[in-house]
């Protein structure tokens, strides 16, 4: 074990450009992804806010009675979603137009009859706030007798829903590049170290080591990589979104599992890719060996 | 100790290297394998220590058998085997101490046996005085005392050398092969593949003659020519 260790260290302190080279890529890399994901989950969470408020509004014919209202509000519970019902009149629902519009309140002495029609207010569960189920929620409520219409701001629902979508995809595209990105940098460096110390390999080969002495300090070379490089870019990213923060409140930065999550990704990317490079290494330089002495023999017996 | 059973080799094109060989290796003896380039004596060797596998037949060393045996266990017969090489194969960063320690280290090793075990080494084949130099530092015959260091190390019971004297001058020679026999007596067997006749007449071994990777009569050893390539 303590041989692994000096050899990582070795290798490590070896070819310090090349060492910072990767390190400085994954920490862009994973800086680029940090930056994405916490803007993405700001987003989110204004989004979340913004679903919050999203409330249906069932409008009733101005005729209606009060048992048709009491059958209407019953039958809009038993709906999937809805979570509660309140009913309006007409008279609650011009008291609160006179409040919101305040001073301008004089112009409803415009109006000889009360204009606003009856209502009942829907709130829907949060997990059934999607366009697809607003949909099939109001559509049922449509076809009840004494309901005029129902409003729940179908458009600017599908564009925010949108919106999450698109955002999600940019950040999986971008997930899937760096993944690649950082995974081929650490392949590209270990290889290097790898050939570097091909003799060390053949030696090693004769005097029976086994693969987790020869492969080991490599393998964990890469992880060291991917950590430091994960660890740099979470904590560029944290001290940019506490200068952010001041300016802008109500900023989320990752909470800790997030943190945490972040930099076991980067030392994931960096083991996978000193783990394929040594495989793959390894086996070019014992095949290289073998056909090297076969092409020695071969010209000696010519 | 060591066996080949109809040990057959092809290379690529169809080249046979080694054609139907039967040896047997007894414990602690002396052999000599010599022929000319190319005659097979490194892919006897390589058998040995597993580096490659016969095309036909059987090679059994110890408890393992070249049809048997996996992957993850070659280390584990190496370690039992000692190698040494014309070109010493030692590694040019590391002094002395730490080329022979090396083959511990890699081997897992506890860590208190390895600075016992290396100078006890270094002291068997006469060169703890320099166990500080770097590889650059030392002459040809030096330089293969602390390949053979490395090999005696983990006490293999043989050690498989493949042309020792190859690149050492002839005082190196002798005394690599003084240090060889003095290994001998102690009980390991040695395995020297050659092609310098002059080291032959000079001691005592078996002599196993290779052509054309055929064994050749003991008889018949002496007609072979050794003065380079001509038959």
């Amino acid at each position: 074990m303590i041989y692994i260790l000096q050899e990582t260290f070795k290798g490590f302190f070896k070819n310090k450009s090349m060492n910072l080279i990767t390190i400085g890529t994954i920490t862009v890399a994973i800086f680029i992804f940090g930056l994405f994901i916490a803007g993405t989950t700001n987003l989110l969470n204004v989004i979340r806010i913004a679903e919050d408020r999203i409330e249906m509004v069932v409008y009733l014919k101005d005729d209606i009675t009060k048992e048709q209202i009491e059958n209407i509000q019953n039958k809009i519970s038993t709906i999937l979603g809805v979570q509660s019902t309140q009913f309006i009149s007409k008279e609650k629902a011009l008291e609160q137009f006179r409040k919101d519009l305040k001073d301008d309140a004089t112009l409803l002495s415009a109006f000889e009859t009360n204009p606003l029609p009856p209502s009942i207010k829907v709130n829907i569960s949060m997990a059934f706030k999607t366009p697809e189920y607003l949909k099939e929620i109001s559509d049922k409520i449509k076809i009840f007798e004494g309901v005029d219409d129902v409003d729940y701001g179908a458009e600017w629902i599908k564009e925010l829903d949108k919106l999450v979508k698109i955002l999600f995809f940019i950040d999986v595209f971008l997930g899937i590049i760096i993944i690649f990105a950082s995974i081929f940098i650490v392949f590209n460096t270990i290889r290097l170290t790898v050939y570097a110390r091909k003799e060390q390999i053949d030696i090693m080969d004769l005097v029976g080591a086994t693969e987790v002495y020869i492969e080991l300090p490599y393998i964990i070379e890469g992880m060291v990589y991917g950590f430091l490089g994960s660890l740099i870019s979470t904590l560029i990213l944290y001290i940019l979104f506490e200068t952010i923060s001041k300016k802008i409140p109500n900023l989320i930065f990752m909470n800790n599992n997030a943190i945490f999550f972040f930099i076991f990704f980067g030392t994931i990317l960096g083991f996978i890719g000193s783990f394929l490079s040594v495989k793959q290494c390894i086996n070019e330089i014992r095949e290289m060996k073998r056909d090297d002495s076969l092409k020695r023999t071969l010209k000696r017996s010519l | 100790m060591i066996e080949f059973r109809n040990v057959s080799k092809y290379y690529k094109n169809n080249w046979l290297a080694l054609n139907k060989v039967n040896l047997f290796f007894e414990k602690g003896q002396f052999y000599y394998l010599i022929g000319k380039s190319g005659a097979g004596k490194s892919t006897i060797l390589k058998m040995i220590y597993m580096e490659i596998f016969p095309s036909e037949g059987e090679v059994i060393v110890g408890n393992y058998s070249s049809k048997t045996i996996k992957q993850n266990e070659i280390p584990l017969l190496r370690r039992k085997i000692g190698v040494i090489f014309q070109d010493f194969k030692l590694l040019k960063d590391r002094n002395v101490y730490d080329n022979v320690a090396f083959a511990l280290q890699v081997t897992g090793e506890r860590y208190q046996n390895i600075r016992k075990k290396t100078l006890e080494a270094l002291s068997l084949v006469k060169i703890s005085h320099k166990r500080n130099s770097f590889p650059y530092q030392l002459s040809g015959g030096e330089q293969q005392k602390v390949a053979i260091a490395r090999a005696l190390v983990k006490e293999p019971f043989i050690l498989v050398a493949d042309e020792p004297t190859g690149n050492v001058d002839p005082e190196g020679t002798k005394e690599i092969m003084d240090i060889l026999f003095d290994i001998n007596t102690k009980g390991t067997a040695i395995l020297m593949a050659t092609h310098d006749y002059s080291l032959i007449k000079t001691s005592i071994g078996k002599v196993i003659g290779l052509r054309e990777g055929k064994i050749v009569k003991p008889e018949d050893i002496f007609k072979l020519d050794f003065s380079g390539g001509k038959e």
